[in-house]
């Protein structure tokens, strides 16, 4: 009897930490605030500042701290929040004129943070 | 100035308490006396923000004079200063119900007194009472997102669940301390204080859901932000602590699994706290944080909280109490499993949350997309699904394998129907098809149960099928759904969305900032046609704040949101040429020195428009008609940009208004489910039959 809880036990434990380590290693994707990074056409999670003028539709830019732009298309829905956003981090692949991002994180300046004063 | 003279008693009050607990003279009038004085402090900061008092700092950064009252007060958790008062002030209340109900021992009330002092000097930080040297006549105002009902309620709610949890927190280490209390009697201590916080933490995080589902901002109703994930980790520790306990009174076993997941619920608390605070996954999170002096507390405390922990697990050892293994068939191998499951499942959502801050320590810095947890949801769904599913039909002891023939034999029936629904409706995915299977089980295999307990002791019945629901509710919504983006013109029809043809009937603007009200007519496939009413504001920050049509449904939900419109459509004929487009034509006649000519012409009217350029900016914007407007933004040499905004009642065919338009299945199981569990919890609470527990559970496996 004891055995067959010990196999159980351990058939789950096997079974949720492969999955998950096998998870880990696809879903996981590098972090860039460089955009040379974002356009070099590996899948990348890239930060920037919002271009608000340039919000058509799903396409947007974001501008990088150099000052670099780079175009974004966003597969998804945009959130309704975006032009109270200041900054925002995209997942996607750059193609060959624009990023195309399935993600978008939104983030909001007035949640936490208190603006400058005077 | 009171606000800190307040703060600084509170603070005296806190430390006396805790010398005369230990000296044992004058703890209660002092420990009263602290509860006071903290909700007369957050009292004045409600008060400060009423009465728009926008020298004190706090106030002017997040009030104003126009928002109404009930935002007012709900500006007090707008910032991360004032947040904090209102948790000290909830802390009190629950210290004075302590102190008040005597029963309490004096290291609980240390802990919940310790936790306390960190808040507070966490307060001191912060500063919330600074004011400044100018005065100001009108606030900044409140982030506008969070002008809404659900997260009104949301945070208070949050920090009540986390005053809550200190207490168990408390029970245990007092009880890993002395000699001679029982398990059973610490066992009945917490139950209550983890069932409330349970709760609690659970609407919490139920109404952050309907919140984002409701300004969509953050596109469903969960995300994987790391600011959810660190409630959801509490919140499944503690459904491991709740599930533990019943066992142990049965079987004697599993001690230290009920104190390990309660000290994980109370560790993973503070760590959620400090996630939301310190700032330190703030790059990968939809919140900004700030943060750094308080980083420095919350680091303190968090150690604090993991030493105190491994200590009571060590002291833990001189209680153990004999074991005895669960039989395969029962109730409590079941529980076990499940166990196990929730906690691999909760260092999974751990290490993924903080993979961005394990990567950078390695060198590369890695992000984990949220793909990542819909793939783990299943095994995890599938399994606690299937456990769910078989815990009514087994006893606690050991299950006698003759009488599970005729248990098993409706739910497996109704198991199989809903295989077949699924059949006939087209559905061949694994993962839904055992999950739906098993939630049918589960349902009938519960309500099987149900006839056969008191109902007063269903609450566990009820929040498992609210289980199951929930988990359909998530696989089903999140692999079926219809996401396009369009732009709408007046009575144009749309391409053809998830079986439904969208129409912008009408479209105006309601004052001169620019807000706008629209109405869009959505026909399906049965010419069953919805009226969706849409409305977008500008802020005073002139940004645009669109609020989503959603139409709920038991099978599916048509969510609606718009964008930013646009009123114009731009032409640029050159000399001699026209263009035309949305049924208008530009001519452009001739262009000189002084004058520009075109004629505008749609398909009832024309018009011959002549721009003098020889004077200012504003002759380049003619009216040729009441709400028809052309606006030269350019004027070549033998070419003009001309933007045409006809915005007449009927004729105006100018507005282009983007939406984006999803339908979404079963989210309804989605609430239903959320809801259920939370009942089921409620009903728990409050049917808790204090001490005849163990021989009620005797009785039913008899």
């Amino acid at each position: 009897m004891k055995k067959t809880r010990i196999i159980i036990g351990a058939v789950i434990v096997v079974l949720l930490v492969t999955v998950s380590i096998w998870m880990f290693v696809i879903s996981s994707t590098p972090y860039t605030q460089d955009f040379n990074e974002a356009m070099s056409g590996k899948r990348v999670q890239v930060w920037g500042n919002i271009d608000k003028d340039s919000i058509i539709g799903n396409n947007f830019s974001i501008i990088s701290e150099k000052g670099e732009v780079l175009p974004v298309v966003l597969l998804n829905q945009i959130p309704s929040n975006i032009e109270q956003a200041d900054s925002c981090v995209v997942t996607g692949v750059w193609t060959d004129d624009f990023f195309e991002a399935e993600s978008i994180l939104l983030k909001c300046p007035s949640k936490y943070e208190e603006k400058v004063e005077e | 100035m009171i606000g800190n003279i307040l703060l600084y008693l509170t603070i005296v009050l806190t430390i006396a308490s805790i010398i005369s607990i230990s000296k044992r003279y004058l703890s209660k009038p002092l420990i009263i006396g602290q509860s006071i004085i903290s909700v007369f402090m957050m009292g004045y900061m409600i008060w400060a923000l009423v009465s728009d008092n926008f020298q004190i700092r706090y106030v002017f950064h997040h009030s104003e004079k126009a928002l109404p009252w009930i935002y007012k007060i709900s500006a007090l958790w707008a910032g991360d200063s004032g947040s904090l008062i209102l948790w000290s002030a909830i802390i009190s209340i629950v210290l004075l119900f302590l102190v008040l109900k005597k029963k309490t021992d004096s290291k609980t009330m240390i802990t919940v007194l310790i936790f306390q002092l960190f808040v507070l000097s966490s307060i001191v930080f912060t500063n919330p009472f600074a004011m400044s040297s100018k005065s100001f006549i009108d606030g900044q105002g409140l982030n506008l997102l969070l002008k809404n009902f659900w997260m009104l309620s949301h945070p208070p709610i949050t920090f009540i669940a986390y005053s809550l949890m200190i207490v168990p927190f408390g029970l245990t280490l007092n009880f890993a301390l002395s000699k001679n209390q029982s398990a059973d009697s610490w066992r009945d201590q917490i139950k209550p204080w983890i069932l409330a916080t349970w709760l609690f933490l659970g609407v919490g995080i139920v109404f952050g859901a309907i919140w984002s589902y409701e300004v969509i901002g953050w596109g469903g109703y969960w995300g994987w932000d790391p600011v959810e994930n660190a409630t959801l980790i509490p919140w499944l520790f503690l459904s491991a602590a709740l599930h533990s306990l019943p066992g142990n009174k049965n079987t004697r076993q599993n001690l230290r699994s009920t104190v390990g997941f309660t000290l994980a619920s109370f560790v993973s608390i503070v760590l959620a706290v400090f996630i939301t605070r310190s700032g330190i996954l703030s790059d990968v999170s939809v919140h900004s944080f700030s943060g750094q002096p308080l980083s420095i507390i919350l680091t303190i405390l968090l150690i604090l909280s993991v030493l105190a922990s491994i200590f009571v697990c060590l002291k833990l050892k001189d209680k153990a109490e004999k074991t005895e293994e669960p039989p395969l068939l029962s109730k409590s191998f079941l529980i076990g499993a499940g166990n196990l499951v929730v906690l691999i499942f909760s260092a999974v959502v751990l290490v993924a949350t903080f993979w961005p801050v394990i990567t950078k320590l390695i060198g590369s810095n890695q992000v984990i997309s949220t793909s990542f947890y819909s793939v783990i949801l299943a095994p995890v769904g599938i399994l606690l699904s299937a456990g769910i599913a078989f815990t009514p039909i087994f006893k606690w002891g050991k299950t006698e394998k003759d009488s599970l023939p005729k248990k098993l034999i409706s739910p497996m029936l109704v198991g199989i129907i809903g295989i077949w629904l699924l059949y006939e409706l087209g559905v061949f995915i694994p993962v839904v098809i055992i999950l739906v299977f098993l939630s049918a089980f589960t349902l009938v295999s519960n309500v099987m149960q149900m006839k056969a307990l008191g109902w007063k002791k269903w609450g566990s019945n009820i929040a498992h099928i609210g289980l199951s629901i929930l988990i359909v509710g998530i696989v089903v919504s999140s692999n079926f759904q219809f996401i396009k983006q369009d732009i709408l013109r007046i009575n144009q029809k749309s391409e053809v969305i998830a079986d439904r043809t969208l129409v912008l009937n009408s479209f105006s603007l309601v004052n001169d900032n620019g807000d706008y009200e629209a109405s869009v007519s959505i026909t399906d496939v049965n010419n069953n046609v919805t009226e969706a009413k849409l409305t977008g504001i500008m802020d005073k920050t002139g940004s645009w704040v669109v609020e989503p049509f959603i139409k709920r449904g038991i099978v599916s939900d048509v969510i609606l949101a718009p964008g930013k419109p646009e009123l114009g459509i731009l032409m640029a004929p050159s000399l001699g040429e026209s263009v035309d487009g949305n049924g208008y034509s530009l001519f452009l006649t001739s262009i000189d020195d002084k004058s520009v000519e075109v004629s505008l012409a749609d398909e009832h009217d024309a018009w011959v428009l002549i721009f003098d350029r020889n004077n200012d900016d504003t002759t380049e914007l003619l009216e040729p008609t009441e709400n028809l407007v052309i606006y030269l933004e350019e004027v070549g040499k033998d070419y003009v940009r001309a933007r045409i905004t006809d915005m007449r009642p009927d004729v105006g065919n100018t507005v282009m208004l983007p939406i984006t338009f999803s339908v979404k299945y079963l989210i309804s199981f989605v609430w239903i489910g959320m809801i259920l569990i939370l009942i089921g919890i409620l009903w728990a609470l409050i049917m808790r039959n204090r001490k005849k527990e163990t021989i009620e559970l005797e009785r039913i496996d008899a």
